[in-house]
């Protein structure tokens, strides 16, 4: 890389400051402007406590946070990490949520402090995952988006639970940058300088890890305690912007990016341009949605508009970034046990069997005492087999995306296949009221499929690398994630349907549609089957496949349509959260399905048998109320997928 | 020899005129070359003569800019896909890893050209299997995961697949970069021994030009994206030609009791 600034992200950055002046000339000019009353003075009044210093929150926020990220970036030599990607953000509010709701003593003795805790706590989690891989940027990415995914699911059932008390604990979650007062901003200014001033430390440490571990080290250099004093510096501006302000997603990962494609190389110039272009960011976007959304940009969390404009910017940069070739997803597992198939296909049959009459018949009483029996029959079953239908077809799905990509860590869930699903609907639900069965398949279908278009487009040059796959995945549900949430924060009823739904509740099944979904996971689940000598060989990498006759790219392309018909299909029924699809084609594999049709017919039952399990969990628990089923295989499906990082990185 | 061998389409690929640029960058400019049926060949050259990219286009997973590429007399784009990997085999320089299959069940993915999507799989597919295996000295090991064989192992079991896949002509694209001395003859020899019992085209690139003396009957060498050298091992391996292909000063001498001169560096 040459240095100085170069000419044409420079001309950006000075439209970009005008821009933002100009933007803010609009904010300011009414009260700045307004001939002079005596007494009461209404714009002047919104100018000095409302407007500006809520453009002073925008300002320190994005500042705290881009210096996260760059510090983050800088000390992992990771160009993908920030509070956003790594989890840091999420924890934090998760932290809080747990402490309003159940500790409400705790958030007394100081919301920070919980915050920390929250953050750390994450940070610590995505470490300890990291370090078994050397901190590899993509580990350290997916652990982080795991988590972050996870905390959300347990910050959504609360919200559902409780769904009165939490729902400004939602908008506030979403990142939304509203105050009345100059407290705020004036609290958050002094934490985060204090930290930001501590950076300065930190500086020629940092420099010297340019160098590379051993020769820094070499130099004098301390490694471990360089490294975490840099890491809780980021943590702890993140759990203070994030007490403050909520979760402001993406502003961290761009900010230090942009600071970079302007020509910032040395550490203490990159931690400065990237906090000043995190601020003017934050700035621009705030100013940009009170603009534009007027009267309602109290409601409308910046956090969520931030991370509409981020996630876009972030798979323009994948794909100039240079991502060297993972080992972690191209090394073979340990290799299966090999069981005898039909012994294991009688065992999971009857497993499921099992699942299936305690799902339809045991259930929990108005007087909450168990009870047996079929009277409930025509209740429990249309959702006990939406569930099942669901998680078979969910399961294939992931079966299907986990053998093209030859990525283990594909599924619907992870890959963003299932939120493109998600925002089809919710497009369905505000455009057409109350659309019958084909119309919300027809558009949960569509918004599958653009995702996979996206998917496939934007990686088409390096041919479907597993870990950009992965990486343009993330961002693409972090989108969606965003757009969602901006639908839910609007306060529309029928945003409260897409929120219900989205949570994974198999409440408002019905036997049509329990019947029409069966059918479906029959129809779609059978061509996965037949497809069986593909599956079996398009892992072996496309060069040897082609090299067989497989006409590679057609086959590609069909098996991804079926994969985005199944997901979309079984989102329908279950929501987008569960990680099924990637939890059951593993589970497959380690009781001895190791080929393709095997183990498609394993993960089925699997899937469908972990669906079931989790939908009648999530109604007997709690009872009399329920979680969701989707929200419940998420919770039990998270750690699993932490469990299987912290496996593969052993090897 | 040659001249009689080009005479004979059946088995052969021949190549007229190929060129190759990808972004305006000229990697081949007017390759024409033989590679008769029943005999060994090897492309060698130095790093980035445009020797992986030829067989690239020989095995379809490129295509040429300019020129005609001519399997069985037929322009090779005239296939259909199982229908070329009946014909031609290709082993690419990287394999993937295979997680979860055994021995046989990658050596019996071979098969599908014969067999499809949805054939039965039947038993002379089965014969083709195990005779495969066994070519290759792997017979005993075909339960074992493919990613526990060592590295030798593994290689000879991608070299099965192929075998397994029963086409006339074999392209390998460095398949002993990765072999110690021994595994390098015990794969060339098999090789060898496969294009004279059973008459296969095989072509195989390489880096060793005293390996490629040694099995190979004719000799391509590339330079620049040009043929610089072409003909029987022995008119190759002299002096001046090798310092045309090279650019470095050879010699080479012939040891008592072998057939093929060695080459060194002076």
């Amino acid at each position: 890389m040459s240095g100085g600034i170069r000419l044409l992200p420079a001309l950006a950055l000075l439209i970009g400051i005008s821009a933002a002046a100009a933007l803010l000339w609009t904010l300011i000019a009414p009260g700045l402007l307004a001939p002079e009353v005596s007494g009461y003075d209404a714009a002047r009044m919104r100018l000095l406590h409302s407007t500006l210093p809520r453009l002073a929150t925008a300002l320190i926020a994005g500042f705290a946070l881009s210096l996260a990220g760059a510090l983050l970036q800088q000390v992992l030599r990771n160009p993908l990490a920030s509070p956003t990607t790594l989890g840091v953000s999420a924890g934090a509010h998760l932290a809080l949520a747990v402490a309003m709701l159940f500790f409400p003593v705790l958030l007394g003795l100081g919301r920070d402090v919980v915050a920390l805790v929250g953050a750390g706590l994450a940070a610590a989690l995505v470490m300890a995952l990291g370090a078994r891989r050397g901190f590899s940027p993509l580990t350290l990415v997916l652990s982080g988006l795991v988590i972050g995914l996870w905390s959300g699911a347990l910050a959504a059932v609360l919200i559902y639970l409780n769904d009165r008390r939490m729902v400004s604990l939602f908008i506030w979650g979403a990142g939304s940058l509203a105050t009345q007062s100059w407290e705020a901003p004036l609290a958050l200014l002094w934490k985060t300088g204090l930290l930001a001033l501590a950076c300065g430390f930190l500086l020629r440490p940092l420099t010297l890890l340019e160098l590379g571990d051993e020769e820094a080290s070499a130099l004098g250099l301390k490694l471990g305690r360089t490294r975490f004093l840099a890491l809780a510096l980021a943590v702890g501006l993140s759990a203070l912007v994030t007490s403050a302000v909520g979760v402001i997603g993406f502003i961290g990962l761009v900010a230090p990016l942009l600071a970079r494609l302007l020509g910032a190389r040395r550490v203490p110039a990159l931690l400065l341009s990237s906090g000043l272009i995190g601020a003017l960011l934050l700035l621009t976007t705030d100013a940009l949605l009170q603009i534009v959304a007027g009267m309602f940009s109290d409601l409308l969390p910046t956090g969520a508009v931030t991370a509409i404009f981020g996630s876009p910017l972030l798979l323009l940069l994948l794909s100039r970034l240079k991502i060297r070739r993972e080992a972690f997803v191209r090394a073979p597992p340990a290799p299966p046990r090999r069981g005898d198939l039909r012994t294991g296909f009688a065992l999971l049959c009857a497993a499921l069997a099992v699942l299936l009459v305690l799902a339809l018949f045991l259930g929990r009483e108005t007087g909450g005492g168990w009870s047996f029996g079929a009277e409930m029959l025509s209740l429990r079953a249309p959702r006990v087999f939406s569930a099942l239908a669901a998680g078979a077809m969910l399961a294939v799905s992931g079966l299907l995306l986990q053998r093209l990509t030859g990525n283990e860590m594909a599924s619907p869930e992870v890959l963003g296949v299932s939120s493109g699903a998600t925002l089809g609907l919710a497009l369905g639900v505000f455009l057409l009221a109350t659309p019958g069965f084909a119309a919300q398949l027809g558009f949960a279908g569509l918004g599958a499929f653009a995702v996979l278009a996206a998917i496939l487009i934007s990686t088409r040059r390096s041919a479907l690398a597993p870990e950009r796959v992965l990486l343009v995945g993330i961002a693409l549900s972090a989108l969606v994630d965003a757009l969602v949430g901006l639908m839910a924060a609007t306060g529309d009823p029928r945003a409260l349907t897409i929120l219900r739904w989205m949570s994974g509740s198999t409440y408002g099944a019905e036997a049509s549609g329990a019947a029409l979904l069966c059918g479906a996971a029959v129809v779609l689940i059978l061509p996965a089957l037949l497809a069986r000598r593909w599956l079996d060989l398009l892992p072996l990498g496309p060069e040897t496949a082609s090299a067989l006759g497989i006409p590679v790219r057609s086959a590609r392309l069909r098996l991804f349509a079926l994969a985005g018909a199944l997901s979309a299909t079984a989102t329908l029924g279950l929501g987008p959260l569960s990680f099924v699809g990637l939890m059951a084609p593993h589970l497959a594999r380690e009781l001895g399905f190791s080929r393709a049709a095997s183990q498609t017919a394993a993960a089925a039952l699997t899937g469908a048998g972990l669906m079931v399990a989790a939908d009648w969990i999530g109604r007997t628990v709690v009872f009399p109320w329920q979680i969701p089923a989707g929200l419940t295989a998420a919770l039990l499906g998270a750690p699993f997928l932490i469990l299987l990082l912290f496996r593969r990185g052993r090897t | 020899m040659v001249s009689e061998a080009v005479s004979s389409e059946a088995g052969a690929f021949r190549l007229e005129g190929v060129g190759l640029s990808v972004q305006g960058r000229e990697i081949l400019r007017g390759v024409g070359l033989s590679f008769p049926k029943g005999r060994m060949t090897a492309l060698l050259g130095h790093n980035g003569s445009g020797k992986s990219s030829l067989l690239r286009i020989m095995a379809r997973r490129a295509e040429a800019t300019r020129g005609a590429v001519l399997w069985d007399g037929r322009a090779v784009g005239a296939f259909g896909e199982r229908a070329f990997a009946r014909q031609v085999a290709w082993l690419p320089q990287e394999m993937g890893a295979a997680p979860g299959m055994t021995l046989r069940e990658l050596v019996a993915c071979g098969r599908y050209p014969w067999h499809g999507p949805l054939g039965r799989f039947t038993e002379e597919d089965g014969r083709k299997v195990a005779a495969g295996i066994e070519a290759v000295g792997l017979g005993g090991f075909e339960e074992r995961f493919v990613q526990t064989l060592s590295g030798g192992e593994r290689q000879r079991a991608w070299i099965a697949m192929m075998l397994a896949q029963d086409a006339r002509c074999l392209l390998l694209d460095e398949p002993t970069a990765a072999l110690d001395v021994a595994h390098q003859v015990e794969v060339l020899s098999l090789l060898r021994g496969l294009s004279q019992e059973k008459g296969l085209t095989v072509v195989v690139v390489m880096h060793e030009v005293n390996m490629a003396a040694r099995f190979c009957d004719l000799i391509h060498a590339l330079k620049g994206g040009e043929v610089v050298a072409s003909g029987p091992a022995a008119e190759i391996m002299t002096p001046e030609t090798l310092r045309l292909i090279y650019d470095v000063e050879m010699n080479v001498t012939h040891p008592p009791g072998r057939e093929a001169p060695i080459a060194y560096v002076v």
